[in-house]
């Protein structure tokens, strides 16, 4: 534990002095670094990536797999989730083009 | 003009219709392969975007105007809405599909799948012209700036 | 049944409908672009009531768009709080939307108008859905369509520091919301599901198993919402941010735009983490001492500023402080009064930053020092302002004292009357900077030295609206006590 501590410790001083960081840029470094650290607790807890009994797993994809093509008469399923199960978000996302698009010009043409 | 414009210019006045077939293509087969509006619309886009930067701005702007392209972006982004309502009309939910009786063809033939085809279709031409007056406005900003210092 | 079933789902379609069509009107037909914006909006105001109708007589209402049932589909729920968020979203923004008309006019190109049509009604369409929503992505893509054009209202105005404000305003809201999409990946891996309900069923069983992963998404969920509304030290993009923008934007955002999140950030504690994550980490301790430190800085801050929409936009960041506070407390009582302060703040905060907006339209003064006699040459204005700040401090008769008076009442109920000391100390700060500019307004002997130009009724009226509305809220409040009183049951 203290190995890696000053591991850490010492990165940050060797980072200091190659990239020649203010005070306040090696304070933030080590930040990030301790939200690093306690994110890689959650990393290791996380159930493995693939595994047949994951939760993700459950009742909804199993439905789009199965009866997805009678549901929506769509043969590739990503366009029967996207576009037809959960429509919505898809013109939620049609909307974010056309607001960076409107905002884009807004911010552009004003000035 | 130098060896090298006409090079490109010649490439992409072959290249350009290809890819143009090639993202309509994936729009309208949005519901049977790998793809749909947004990847199709991306490659619509990019086409046109590929004719301004191998020739000029002006020669670009001739493949589309400004007004059709802010028509189709608007319209396309409608015509979702649209098709949402229309099934409200219909009878069934907001951007339902089956349940409110678009007709659904057989199952892996191209007009099928009712709102998804139609939904794709509106959203291919969004996303096209999303780009093209994203690409355009940019670029003509910076154009301005440019002349202006 | 007919069509009024399908309201939920129209609200967000006649609004996102009219922002996709708006700039193409703006060209053909520029006349009718400004009426079918306000026609948009009051089409959907009613509908929003006629929904608060259908739930007081008939209980919650769920939508299931696409016609596909929650684990599969997004469903849109409709429930006695929600309907009173969607309520004051729709009117505030209808009401702000009629000050504006005539306001941008000065302040924007003649040629934007249209794209800030649709900028607007896509702000209000989103914060809509938000408040409709029942499914965690879909909050995240309309999260994204009100961040975006929150940001464009803002940098549309022609001036330099409204890009600067903007930029910052944008990057720690990208920031908010990729923190959020990070905590909904964290939850969908561990609970399979995304639906508010599903997702808060599923969730006492992922905390056993997976107790850090539900940590992290809790405080990612805090980052999130805190970044976006401006709970204390994540509030450094909003004094710049809501100063230089167009009036009218000011408005918005800072008597709309953060309360959403406020309002998302306590769905997402009440009805979604299970009780025991609440326990076992003090969360509501965080929120508590965060909003009041948020309560004395911001009412600090505003003291020193010079600027008269600095000062009120600070001035935001302590009133926020009040609504995170009533979510702090964990009791029915003061939660009522965090509501309750959410409705009267939109509506104080929006006429406060629209009289702003009327004196610098008719003198173009936004130096506090300069006010001096202004209230001989804008007298309507001026006593919007007065009655505005009154209720600020908190007043007798005004809104803000009844808010006040629940919070306190719920502070003790649960038997902390630090926080009683903390809103008093706040309402005296609240005095100190806000008095000096009605009596110097109203009281100073000698003529006010700058032109004024006259101030068109379109511009006034919004104002008489608000001022009647706070003292409304501020006499008759029983009835929205009571229906936030039986929106509380859900969650005790």
């Amino acid at each position: 534990m203290e190995d890696i501590l000053f591991i850490i410790i010492a990165a940050v001083f060797a980072m200091r002095y190659l990239l020649r960081l203010q005070a306040r840029g090696v304070f933030t470094i080590m930040l990030i670094g301790l939200i690093g650290f306690f994110f890689s607790f959650t990393v290791a807890e996380m159930p493995p990536f693939g595994d047949p009994n994951n939760p993700v797993f459950n009742e909804i994809p199993a439905r789009y797999m199965e009866s997805g093509v009678a549901d929506t008469g769509a043969v590739n399923i990503v366009s029967s989730v996207i576009i037809d199960y959960r429509a919505f978000d898809t013109l939620g996302e049609a909307t974010v083009l056309f607001v960076a698009i409107a905002a884009v010009i807004a911010t552009l043409k004003s000035h | 003009m130098t060896l090298e414009d006409q090079i490109v210019r010649i490439t992409s006045r072959l290249v350009v219709p290809f890819i143009q077939v090639y993202g309509i293509y994936i729009i309208l087969h949005g519901h049977l392969s790998p793809g749909g509006g947004f990847s199709g619309g991306a490659i619509f886009g990019s086409s046109l975007v590929l004719v301004a930067l191998s020739f000029n701005l002006e020669v670009g702007a001739k493949q589309i105007s400004h007004d059709t392209s802010s028509i189709l972006e608007s319209g396309g982004a409608l015509g979702f809405i649209l098709t949402g309502l229309v099934a409200v009309v219909l009878g069934g939910n907001f951007l339902s599909n089956q349940a409110a009786g678009f007709p659904m063809g057989e199952a892996g033939e191209l007009f099928s799948a009712g709102a998804i085809f139609i939904i794709t279709t509106f959203l291919g031409i969004k996303v096209a012209s999303t780009i093209i007056t994203l690409f355009y406005n940019i670029i003509e900003e910076e154009d301005k700036s440019g002349a202006s210092h | 049944m007919g069509l009024e079933q399908h309201f939920p789902a129209l609200i967000i379609a006649i609004l996102f409908g009219i922002a996709f069509f708006s700039p193409l009107l703006y060209r053909w037909a520029r006349k009718i672009s400004a009426p079918a914006l306000i026609t948009a909006l009051t089409l959907a105001l009613a509908m929003s009531i006629s929904l608060l109708i259908q739930v007081t007589q008939g209980g919650n209402i769920t939508y299931y768009l696409g016609g596909w049932p929650p684990p599969w589909g997004v469903e849109l729920k409709i429930d006695l709080l929600r309907v009173y968020m969607l309520i004051i979203v729709l009117a505030v923004s209808t009401w702000i939307m009629i000050y504006a008309l005539k306001d941008l006019e000065h302040e924007l190109k003649t040629e934007m108008l249209g794209w800030y049509y649709s900028l607007y009604a896509l702000l209000v369409g989103s914060m809509a859905g938000i408040t409709l929503t029942n499914d965690l992505f879909n909050l995240f893509v309309l999260m994204e369509i009100c961040a975006i054009s929150a940001c464009a209202i803002i940098s549309i105005k022609e001036d330099r520091a409204c890009l600067e404000a903007s930029f910052k305003y944008l990057i720690l809201s990208a920031m908010g919301t990729g923190c959020f999409l990070l905590g909904v990946a964290m939850i969908y891996m561990v609970t399979g599901h995304l639906n508010y309900d599903l997702v808060s069923e599923a969730l006492p069983k992922a905390v056993e198993l997976y107790p850090n992963n539900m940590f992290a998404a809790a405080a990612l969920f805090i980052v999130a919402f805190g970044t976006k509304s401006a709970l204390f030290p994540l509030h450094v993009w909003l004094p710049d941010a809501h100063a230089s923008a167009p009036s009218p934007s000011s408005a918005m955002l800072s008597g709309v735009v953060i309360k959403i999140y406020a309002f998302a950030l306590f769905i997402m504690f009440y009805q979604i983490f299970p009780r025991t994550l609440l326990d076992s980490i003090p969360l509501n301790e965080i929120v508590l001492w965060l909003a009041s430190m948020g309560i004395m800085f911001g009412s600090i801050f505003a003291m020193v500023q010079v600027d008269l929409k600095k000062m009120l936009a600070y001035s935001s960041i302590g009133q926020i402080g009040y609504v995170f506070l009533g979510i702090g407390l964990d009791d029915s009582m003061a939660m009522a009064g965090g509501f309750y302060h959410l409705l009267v703040h939109a509506i104080m905060k929006s006429m406060l930053f629209m009289a702003a907006g009327v004196i610098i339209y008719s003198t173009g003064i936004r130096q506090i020092k300069q006010l001096g006699g202004i209230g001989q040459v804008l007298p309507v204005t001026m006593l919007a302002f007065t009655i505005g700040s009154a209720s600020m401090i908190g007043l007798p008769g005004t809104g803000g004292l009844i808010s006040k008076w629940y919070l306190a009442l719920g502070a003790l109920d649960i038997g902390r009357p630090i926080f009683v000391v903390i809103i008093l100390a706040s309402s005296l700060l609240n005095a100190v900077y806000y008095m000096p500019i009605i009596v110097n307004a109203f009281m100073q002997q000698e003529e006010f030295e700058h032109e004024a130009k006259p101030v068109p009724r379109q511009m006034l009226i919004p104002l008489i609206v608000g001022m009647a509305a706070i003292i409304f809220f501020g006499v008759f409040s029983r009835p929205v006590i009571v229906l936030l009183e039986s929106a509380m049951q859900m969650f005790f």
